[in-house]
């Protein structure tokens, strides 16, 4: 919380800018990497496990110094092994309830406050698809759900970094809009065991100039050598 | 999040004393913004039951004023909303079709003061007065109207962002507001009486793209 007072602080003051030639030609990238493994026991119930990675991953390059723009790319995977009661009956289910790909273009420009310091905003494109598994269990209606998503994108994002040293950035976000949100949804929801399936296909869109402000997410950035 | 907006508007109005910037007696301002969302959608069953759905609503919003001293205006803003909704459930019993549709027209009277932070960032306060007209119609087996008018009050603070002399965004901020309210519906008369004023600040604001035009530039 401190760090975002200071950052907007220094964005509301500061006008100083200083040239920060040695970026331009320089290619970067930033990960996130998510593994969680869970379980959960639980008295007179079986045992339930889930487990699942996520991967992000952006590549950019600055143009000049002040403007870059790169490509990010995703994927993440979801499994569980639990038993499900249809009918009042036990039965195991144990497989891949979810997975999802995603990809996009964004375009940055920096304000250097010092050669530590700056901030970054631009636009952004994204792609979404997810297919996920729903379980009997997990679901409101008791059905087994099986759920397909895209969802095209477009916004406008912005950030703060702070050089660790040349090779290292560390990164914050500071405030996003999505101004463009389109998603379609198919859903088959079936009881248990049986084919008698219900069908939803949703279209959604959304048009909104909304500034939201996230809980900062931190990042890191590594500077490849030329 | 809402800590630090309320750390940072005492820090915005300690920086304002070094501001040389203003808007000009004369200068005229236009504002725009608009916001829509939809859903579609279609449920299918084995039984061959398909229920369709369709909601839309839009809400676009346009203002005018004119500075008539330096850094104060008067304004005129006109936000209409609409709002269809529609289901259609067709089945081998069953056929039966609803639709709604709504419409919020809102003129909205109001003065700002601004009080400029530095050569880009302006904040200002702005009271207002809103009339607002409410026109409902559902139609099931048979149609059914309402009508509806209302008025507020409301005193809201905002933030600007200056992009170039000429054109700015602006939010507004939400902070502290206060408004009355009255409804009067032809058909069920309601009476809404509703004061408040809240410290909570929303975690997303709307934002609006603005224009400054003086005759000089």
């Amino acid at each position: 919380m401190k760090k975002i007072i200071l950052l907007s602080w220094l964005f509301t003051a500061c006008s100083i800018t200083i040239g920060f030639a040695q970026l331009e030609g320089k290619k970067f990238v930033s990960a996130t990497v998510g593994l969680n493994f869970n379980n959960t026991n639980q008295d007179d119930y079986p045992t339930a496990t889930n487990y699942g990675y996520n991967i992000d991953a952006s590549f950019g390059k600055f143009k000049t110094a002040n403007k870059a723009s790169g490509f990010n790319i995703g994927t993440s995977l979801y499994g569980q092994k639990a038993t499900v009661y249809p009918d009042g009956t036990r039965e195991k289910f144990e497989g891949i309830t979810g997975f999802g790909v995603n990809t996009g273009y964004f375009w940055q420009r920096y304000k250097h406050f010092s050669d530590k310091f700056g901030i970054f905003g631009g636009p952004h494109v994204n792609v979404f698809y997810s297919y996920s598994k729903l379980l009997p269990n997990q679901s409101s209606d008791n059905l087994l759900h099986r759920q397909h998503h895209i969802s095209p994108q477009f916004g406008v994002s912005a950030g703060a970094y702070y050089a660790l040293n040349e090779r290292w950035w560390l990164t914050a976000s500071l405030g996003f809009v999505n101004l463009l949100y389109v998603s379609y949804t198919i859903d088959k929801g079936e009881p248990w065991g049986t084919r008698n399936t219900t069908k939803t296909k949703t279209f959604d869109y959304k048009l909104s100039p909304n500034l939201t402000l996230p809980s900062v997410s931190l990042g890191l950035r590594y500077f490849f050598k030329d | 999040m809402k800590k630090l907006f309320l750390l940072l508007l005492p820090g915005m109005v300690f920086l304002a004393g070094e501001a040389k910037a203003q808007f000009q007696k004369g200068t005229a301002h236009w504002g725009a913004t608009v916001s829509a969302e939809g859903t579609l959608n279609n449920f299918e069953t084995y039984e061959s039951n398909r229920l369709k759905t369709d909601l839309h609503t839009i809400t676009p919003s346009v203002q005018f004023g004119k500075f008539f001293k330096d850094n104060s205006l008067f304004g005129v803003k006109l936000s209409p909303s609409f709002n269809y909704y529609k289901s259609d459930l067709k089945g081998p019993n069953s056929d039966d079709e609803y639709k709604s549709n709504n419409t919020n027209i809102s003129l909205i009277l109001f003065a700002r003061r601004y009080k400029f932070l530095s050569e880009k960032w302006a904040v200002f306060l702005e009271p207002s007065v809103n009339l607002s007209y409410y026109h409902g119609k559902n139609t099931a087996s048979d149609d059914e109207t309402s009508n509806g008018y209302g008025g507020g009050i409301y005193i809201r603070p905002g933030i600007v962002y200056r992009i170039s002399p000429r054109f700015a965004i602006e939010s507004d901020l939400n902070v502290l507001s206060v408004n009355l309210q009255y409804y009067h519906m032809k058909d069920w008369d309601t009476f809404h009486f509703n004061a408040g004023a809240t410290s909570g600040i929303q975690s997303y604001f709307g934002l609006r793209a603005s224009w400054y035009l003086t005759k000089s530039n």
